[in-house]
């Protein structure tokens, strides 16, 4: 269909105005509609602006109120998650987080883990906080200059930390 | 334990076969559709090596050295629709981990025994305690095990069951719209493709993996108990009975003398062959139907036939493995 203003171009937006029973049907070319502004009269936007831009417009939109649009470990942006509803590492999920939870509450009605790892993890943990505990009651063995007990304890820490050397 | 009370009831004929799927993602590292080459590789060579130290249970493919019906076959038997050139797939008896799917690492075990979902599900558990002794997997006190998309967070299990409902889909179609409402409410997707029903859960977060278990059982229960309820209500009933035989005769004929059979309809007749044993109107052996019902995928016609058939004639060769394979022992 050709622009109805040059009449050489291809027609490539199509606006219907709707009176009633009866409708305006305008074909025009991109460049037409911005030298007569016609999508600004009909839908009171910029000149440059074409429909393509109005997509993007309801996407900024929709991004106005989220703080944090980009995650800082891959540069992923929001827009290719609202996009492809995917995301590119585990670090998109704390950046992204109040938009995915939501998205994760439509999906399966609820947002909250019920807490479950597996017994090597919980394991790790404990070993963990353990060797925090001993490296506390090493500083106190050392201010109280009780430095026998201060080696074993020194030992135990040791042997703990590469337990979870192997681990990596 | 308390979970060994969550049982499927044994029903050689509803029940088809279930399958447990676990996903999980490496720490600190993007996900596969988005992860480089070296990251891929790291991947691939981080569960090398913890697998390895398994003596060696676990059979390592590179799917980029198999051909085409290689994989297809490959397909068959591990369930896997996804586009599988290219990656490494770990098998061992009927466990399955396959390395940079969409996730890191996706393990699965499958059953055709009704009463065995509970130790496939122990035993898949133990694998995935084996391999978080040596990697850190990607997870979030909120949201659970993370994954490439928000539709899998949580546990990060699936569960899917198949079913041969031949009853309900000839006699009480409209029973699958009421069944499908009821799964909604349990959080469980129904799918009717090739005459079989395949229901798997969809919510993954909020419940605890034993949750998800009890449903599943509470799930298929039911399921089988109104295939069953069908069956034994025009079974008992005079007028009906004669309808239920000409579907279960009708069936046999087709298969033993058919010359030209769809995938489809091969699985339609053998689903009536299973209730007419299950019924003692028929004898033949369970095993040669549930088998044939695997060896009636075009992959597995075209490896019996030596993939020397194309896909003109994979109807006629359908046709006549079925005839031959039900001839043998009569």
């Amino acid at each position: 269909m050709k622009c109805q203003f040059c009449k050489e171009k291809e027609a490539t937006i199509y606006i219907q105005e709707l009176f009633g029973n009866d409708s305006i049907n305008i074909n025009v070319c991109d460049d037409c509609a911005s030298k007569y502004n016609i999508i600004e009269d009909y839908l009171n936007l910029k000149s440059s602006d074409s429909f393509q831009n109005i997509k993007l417009k309801k996407k900024t939109n929709r991004i106005k109120n989220i703080e944090q649009t980009e995650c800082s470990y891959c540069g992923y942006h929001i827009t290719d998650y609202f996009d492809t509803l995917s995301l590119s590492c585990p670090n998109c999920y704390s950046e992204f987080k109040a938009t995915i939870k939501n998205t994760v509450k439509n999906i399966h009605s609820k947002n909250k883990h019920k807490n479950y790892r597996s017994k090597e993890y919980i394991k790790l943990l404990k070993k963990e906080n353990k060797i925090k505990q001993l490296e506390i009651k090493l500083n106190d063995l050392i201010r109280e200059e009780e430095y026998e007990k201060a080696a074993s304890v020194r030992d135990i820490i040791n042997k703990e930390k590469q337990h979870i050397l192997e681990r990596a | 334990m308390d979970i060994d009370r969550y049982i499927i009831p044994e029903s050689s004929s509803t029940f088809a076969f279930s399958s447990i799927r676990i996903y999980r993602n490496f720490a600190n590292t993007r996900f596969s559709n988005y992860a480089d080459k070296e990251e891929l590789e790291y991947i691939e060579n981080s569960v090398n090596a913890v697998l390895s130290k398994d003596n060696n249970i676990y059979k390592k493919i590179k799917t980029n050295k198999l051909s085409k019906n290689e994989i297809e076959n490959l397909k068959d038997n591990i369930l896997i629709n996804k586009n599988i050139k290219d990656k490494t797939i770990y098998l061992s008896d009927n466990k399955t981990i396959v390395v940079n799917l969409n996730e890191h690492i996706t393990l699965q075990m499958i059953t055709t025994n009704s009463k065995k979902l509970v130790q496939i599900y122990k035993e898949i558990k133990n694998e995935e305690n084996k391999l978080s002794a040596y990697i850190d997997f990607a997870f979030d006190s909120e949201l659970g095990f993370l994954t490439s998309t928000p539709r899998k967070v949580g546990c990060s299990m699936s569960i899917l069951v198949a079913f041969t409902t031949p009853n309900i889909l000839s006699f009480a179609p409209n029973l699958i719209k009421s069944i499908e409402n009821k799964l909604k409410e349990y959080g469980f997707i129904l799918k009717l493709k090739n005459n079989i029903l395949y229901i798997r859960n969809k919510y993954m977060i909020g419940l605890t993996e034993k949750d998800i278990l009890k449903r599943v059982c509470k799930i298929s229960r039911y399921i089988i108990k109104t295939e069953e309820k069908i069956e034994q209500r025009l079974f008992t009933n005079s007028s009906l009975k004669i309808k239920l035989e000409d579907k279960i005769f009708r069936s046999y004929s087709i298969l033993t003398n058919a010359r030209l059979l769809t995938y489809k309809e091969a699985i339609k007749y053998l689903m009536w062959i299973n209730v007419g044993n299950h019924l003692s109107i028929l004898k033949i052996d369970n095993e040669k139907i549930y088998k044939l019902m695997f060896m009636v995928k075009t992959s597995q016609v075209k490896i019996h036939y030596n993939n020397e058939i194309n896909n003109k004639n994979i109807k006629e060769c359908r046709a006549k493995l079925v005839q031959d394979y039900l001839a043998v022992g009569e």
